[in-house]
């Protein structure tokens, strides 16, 4: 009977595993696929406005890597093992955005430790985690409670059930048909207007930054704010 | 109380980015729409920020991309594929055939003329003109050998429709130097069914062996693309590796020097014939002989730029020197299609069938399975 039992609990958990993973969409690319025509611009006045080449070496494109950051996540994890699960699905969401919002889709916790050193990286998913705040994570956050403590602490709105090929990211422009379908054949996006792109806003999804503090049984019990240039 | 780290501080991230958005309306109200008239023009609109304005491909640091964009220069690429292939690929993007998907796809942003006028202004980077154009390199009949060097492995299987069972296959590995020059080598192999003189009761039995090994040069010695024409001149050394006796070769060493000539038609039809003689070492195993062949085909596609499908009628005529013999003629109809997107991998299927001599020449079915291995893997391109 028991044996019975086991059998059908591996089933339905493959099952299940099977379901949510096939049900969660694919829902960033890497920079990679923007890089190439997001670079090489210049304006009028002969001055490089390279999107690309301005994020590659900005902090944000860096956060994964920023050993200051690994160093802390790894300390806390060390010290409170039993939190070691939460504290990196916490941490992972401004810094390894990508990877950690795929997998909460698919209804896993991110992981960092399993990424590191980010130089090995290969898979798509090592990929993610390793680029960083990249194109595709902010220019899909909607407008959704922007400005709202409900969008703080990367708690802002996206898209997670629209498949790889039709999602949206916005931009400040009108883009016509022609551009729509090119970009969308290699970044696998379709540019829409988005206002709010330039709104501080939507950085301080990021950047207000109220983080739990747990007791030895791993219950919340308080909050820091450690980021809140925003407020 | 556990207290998770205190994240570093950001607010120069947000700065920076801000600043970043910043510079998009900037770009963008500044730079006016070109006019995108003229093949330079379109190039440097659509093409030169991965391309690079010299066609060598912009620096990898500013593309970040896994796959470094070809060299417009190196005539060795360049030249070997018609427009219609680089039109497809611009219009409807790398997947399309099987390429990279960092290939965007232009259609909706471009015209078909102005991607047609970026490809002529690709096809200004190569400037040495004794590579011949891709246009010219019609596609390949079951029995005539084309004019256009190629990198190639073709396997072609002739089986006999009647009479004793006869199945011959010929291995063809073909690779160019220089700009108009191919070697090649010919592995025959096959199967027959004889009459068994042994048990001399009209009963049969299957050998096989290796045929006679081939080795061959070709050079396009002339080559127009304007007026769609090539002309190759090849000469074949056939060694007697086979067993004569089973009838898997001729017993002597055989020299083939051919000519061939592929024109380019009206309508997407086109013209093949090769005119050649095979002079033998020794006259008591096989006679001297002459042959012509000739194909006239058709090329369609599905779609603009989609799957090519290539009919085609052969006819050939061949005579051994001596004095009282005949001309054999056949005629074989037959389709060539693409069995890949990136189209690099084809199949032809036809039939040659005896125009005279029917009595002593059995129909045959022939096909090919042909692998243009510049273009990519056999596993590549699906």
């Amino acid at each position: 009977m028991m044996r019975r039992l086991t059998i059908l609990c591996f089933i339905l958990t493959i099952t299940t595993v099977s379901l949510v993973t096939a049900q969660a969409p694919s829902l960033f690319v890497t920079a990679d696929r923007c890089m190439a025509c997001h670079n090489g611009l210049i304006t009028a006045e002969g001055e490089d406005a390279s999107i690309g080449t301005a994020w590659r070496s900005s902090m944000m494109a860096n956060a994964a890597r920023d050993p200051y950051w690994q160093a802390a996540i790894r300390r806390e994890a060390l010290v409170h093992p039993t939190a070691a699960a939460v504290i990196q699905n916490e941490c992972g969401a401004c810094h390894m955005p990508m990877h950690r919002f795929q997998a909460n889709a698919e209804g896993r916790q991110g992981e960092v430790f399993v990424h590191l050193p980010l130089s090995g990286a290969t898979t798509p998913e090592g990929l993610r985690a390793a680029d960083g705040v990249s194109c595709s994570v902010c220019h899909q956050i909607s407008d959704e409670n922007l400005g709202e403590p409900e969008s703080f602490t990367a708690r802002f709105g996206m898209d997670t059930v629209t498949g790889a090929g039709q999602r949206q990211v916005y931009g400040p422009f009108d883009v016509d048909a022609g551009r729509q379908s090119l970009m969308q054949s290699m970044s696998l996006f379709l540019p829409a207007k988005g206002t709010h792109i330039q709104s501080s806003e939507l950085c301080a999804t990021c950047h207000t930054v109220i983080t739990h503090t747990l007791d030895a049984d791993g219950q919340v019990v308080g909050e820091l704010p450690e980021q809140v240039p925003y407020l | 109380m556990i207290r998770p780290s205190r994240l570093h501080r950001c607010e120069s991230s947000i700065t920076l980015f801000i600043a970043a958005v910043s510079l998009v309306p900037l770009t963008l109200v500044a730079a006016e729409e070109p006019v995108l008239d003229n093949g330079r023009a379109v190039y440097q609109a659509a093409c030169a920020s991965c391309h690079g304005s010299s066609g060598r491909g912009a620096p990898p640091s500013l593309l970040a991309l896994d796959t470094p964009p070809p060299d417009f220069t190196d005539c060795d690429f360049a030249n070997r594929e018609p427009d219609s292939d680089w039109m497809g690929i611009t219009y409807e993007g790398g997947p399309s055939r099987g390429f990279s998907e960092f290939m965007p796809a232009f259609q909706g942003a471009l015209t078909v003329e102005q991607v047609q006028l970026a490809v002529n202004h690709i096809r200004t980077f190569c400037t040495d003109q004794r590579w011949p154009r891709g246009e010219l390199n019609l596609p390949r009949p079951l029995i005539t050998n084309k004019a256009f060097p190629e990198d190639e492995a073709v396997i072609t299987t002739l089986i006999d429709a009647g009479g004793l069972g006869s199945i011959l296959n010929k291995f063809v590995w073909e690779q160019r130097f220089g700009p108009r020059s191919q070697w090649e080598v010919v592995v025959p192999f096959g199967w027959l069914e004889t009459v068994d003189v042994i048990e001399d009761d009209g009963s049969t039995r299957w050998s096989s062996s290796m045929g006679d090994i081939a080795f061959a040069l070709k050079h396009a010695f002339y080559h127009n693309h304007e007026k769609g024409s090539i002309v190759a001149i090849a000469g074949e050394i056939i060694f007697p590796t086979g067993d004569d006796e089973l009838g898997f070769g001729n017993g002597t060493t055989v020299f083939e020097p051919f000519i061939a000539w592929g024109q380019i038609l009206p309508a997407n039809f086109f013209f093949q014939t090769q005119l050649g003689a095979e002079l033998t070492a020794d006259k008591d195993k096989a006679e001297n002989a002459a042959f012509l062949r000739c194909a006239l085909g058709w090329t369609t596609t599905t779609g603009q730029f989609g799957r090519a499908w290539s009919p085609m009628v052969e006819v050939t005529a061949g005579r051994e020197f001596a004095s009282d013999a005949d001309i054999r003629y056949s005629i074989v109809p037959q389709i060539q299609i693409t069995l890949n997107k990136r189209q690099h991998i084809m199949f032809n299927i036809g039939v040659r069938e005896p125009l005279n001599e029917r009595d002593v020449r059995n129909s045959q079915v022939v096909f090919y399975l042909l692998w243009d291995w510049f273009d990519g893997t056999l596993l590549e391109g699906w």
